[in-house]
């Protein structure tokens, strides 16, 4: 549905997006994951032919996006960073604007625009002004102007910024149900999201791909070396010692401060396809150390994450031994990976925002 | 083109462009009217025709000022530019609508040659002419303004250029008469292509076709750049 071949964009010295290459098939869900400049909007603009590509060609649904444009964009429904609206026209007036816009020739304006209304949940706020709409609202409006005239290929570039908590769980469903019949293109870097809502994950890091893969894949690949944290009541050089010493061990941190008294907090790396726990537990069990904690740190998603944006090399997506420069963010954190659909409020608005 | 065109139309009555543009152009023009053919009794329009060529190179760019840079601003620009239209059918929508605001509000003028038409005998002709000379006239203003306009994301500063633009040609002409005559090459040139000189033999009732057809050509020339700066904007 999409092919994308040596795409680049070259904003003066400053490469934006360097030699992207990728398929997508259709029906597909993908997320684009990247921090915050790391291409995804551009690649997005290129895409919807927007902005051009200083090298290599993207088609859609068979059509070049710059050599035959009109065609390309019939086929896609684009959802900008900023949705493109009207402050000083009201939502329907703005949906049917976008009717015309986009020559949609399937009859009935009214149920077609009716239908997407509904399924944005807008259909009680047609008549109000743009102007008065709230960040979410406004946010669904830049959706629903995406559905007008049923486009086979929806590029949203982060679909749920602005939205509540409610808000997220709902259109990240509407999307999932849009997928079904639709390819999906998403940009977040939220990483909840992708879990949520994306079969496919591309992530991006200083404009080149550095990981595709379902989740669970990638999720895999990054486990190749895991962390945990302990706390051992022992003074920290004994622990220390005995920590380095246990198999399967690559690296030992001491963590700032006394949790509890006599106890100590430990960073504990293993080895690339090792499980040191058991061997860390002989050791200091032999020593007659007792453990009072211990936990995998931090929340694997966002691990890998870390680990494949981390300077955007590629390379590091084959090598699981990255180099320890970034301690984990939070080695405290407990493993809460949520499903979306219970998700607290705060728990949305603390998502790493890499 | 006609969705662009219609929810420009729409823009322009739903803000207050479109009414401060009509109360301004229409107020000084019927002051005009009410001096020259009420109080010193004159049946021959064209004095007025050439009044209101001044005032729409000075009240036409506040129709055209927010053209393209409110999308810019609002990266409403972005819809426009993905959505399956050419840039020509943006351009030429946008257009249109402000055209469309200049000719009805032009209409509100046909009152004019009503009254003189009543108390004396006003020519035809002449006046069938000057019309369609203002209309042609702000066309060419209005693709201008239109081309000013896509060039800069701000309202203000499409406003302000346009309107300078306009003022300097109208200066042209005054420094045309400080011009010594031997240079006649230069006043040709001023004379050439300056809007106002243009018009003065539609205000003497003559229909020159060169005169009209610089003012269309005028038109399409900046209409056309407008849609190439668009397209550029891609490849920036």
């Amino acid at each position: 549905m999409i092919q994308v071949e040596g795409l680049t964009k070259q904003y003066g010295q400053r490469r934006a997006v360097s030699d992207l290459t990728f398929r997508i098939k259709e029906g597909e869900i993908v997320g684009f994951l990247g921090p915050n400049g790391a291409g995804k909007s551009t690649t997005m603009n290129m895409l919807t032919g927007y902005i051009s590509a200083t090298a290599g060609r993207a088609t859609v649904a068979g059509a070049d996006v710059l050599a035959d444009p009109l065609e390309a964009r019939r086929h896609i429904g684009y959802l900008p960073e900023q949705p493109p609206l009207y402050p000083e026209m009201t939502v329907g007036e703005y949906l049917s604007f976008v009717y015309d816009l986009k020559k949609v020739k399937t009859a009935g304006r009214r149920a077609h625009l009716d239908k997407i209304a509904r399924m944005v949940g807008l259909d009680q706020s047609l008549t109000r002004l743009i102007k008065n709409l709230s960040k979410g609202y406004k946010q669904r409006v830049g959706l629903a102007q995406a559905l007008v005239g049923d486009p086979s290929v929806l590029i949203l570039d982060e679909p749920t910024v602005g939205l509540d908590p409610r808000q997220i769980v709902e259109i990240r469903q509407l999307i999932r149900s849009l997928g079904k019949a639709r390819t999906v293109i998403l940009s977040t870097h939220i990483l909840q999201e992708v879990s949520a809502v994306c079969e496919r994950l591309l992530v991006i890091a200083g404009g080149v791909i550095v990981a595709d893969g379902t989740p669970a894949e990638l999720m895999r690949r990054a486990a190749g070396e895991s962390s945990f944290t302990l706390r051992v009541a022992a003074p920290v050089k004994t622990a220390a010692t005995l920590l380095r010493g246990a198999a399967g061990v690559l690296d030992v941190q001491t963590l700032p401060g006394e949790p509890e008294p006599g106890a100590y907090d430990f960073l504990v790396r293993s080895e690339a396809g090792a499980d040191a726990r058991r061997s860390v537990f002989r050791a200091l069990a032999g020593a007659g150390l007792p453990i009072l904690k211990l936990a995998p740190s931090g929340d694997s998603l966002e691990e890998m994450f870390l680990r494949l944006t981390r300077a955007g090399a590629p390379a590091q997506t084959q090598t699981p031994d990255a180099p320890e420069a970034e301690p984990d963010p939070e080695p405290d954190a407990p493993p809460d990976t949520p499903p979306e659909a219970d998700a607290p409020p705060e728990q949305t608005e603390e998502e790493e925002t890499l | 083109m006609s969705a662009v065109f219609k929810r420009e139309l729409h823009a322009y009555f739903t803000t207050p462009i479109g009414y401060v543009f009509g109360a301004l152009f229409l107020a000084l023009t019927n002051w005009f009217f009410y001096l020259y053919n009420v109080v010193y009794l004159s049946a021959s329009l064209s004095s007025v025709f050439f009044v209101m060529l001044v005032l729409l190179t000075l009240t036409t760019p506040i129709l055209t000022m927010r053209l393209f840079s409110e999308e810019y601003r609002q990266k409403t620009d972005q819809l426009l530019l993905t959505a399956p239209v050419r840039p020509i059918e943006i351009v030429l929508g946008k257009f249109f609508s402000a055209f469309g605001v200049v000719a009805a509000v032009l209409a509100c003028t046909l009152i004019f040659p009503l009254v003189v038409a009543i108390h004396g005998a006003p020519n035809g002709a002449e006046i069938a002419g000057g019309y369609l000379a203002i209309l042609c006239a702000a066309a060419a203003f209005i693709a201008i303004g239109l081309f000013v306009s896509s060039l800069t994301e701000s309202q203000m500063l499409a406003l302000l250029g346009t309107i300078g633009l306009f003022v300097l040609l109208l200066l042209l002409l005054l420094v045309r008469s400080s011009i010594p005559a031997s240079w006649a090459w230069l006043h040709a040139f001023i004379a050439w292509f300056s809007p106002y000189t243009r018009f003065s033999s539609f205000t003497q009732g003559i229909f020159p076709l060169n005169d009209l057809l610089f003012y269309v050509s005028l038109t399409a020339l900046f209409l056309f750049l407008s849609a190439r700066l668009l397209e550029k904007k891609r490849w920036a």
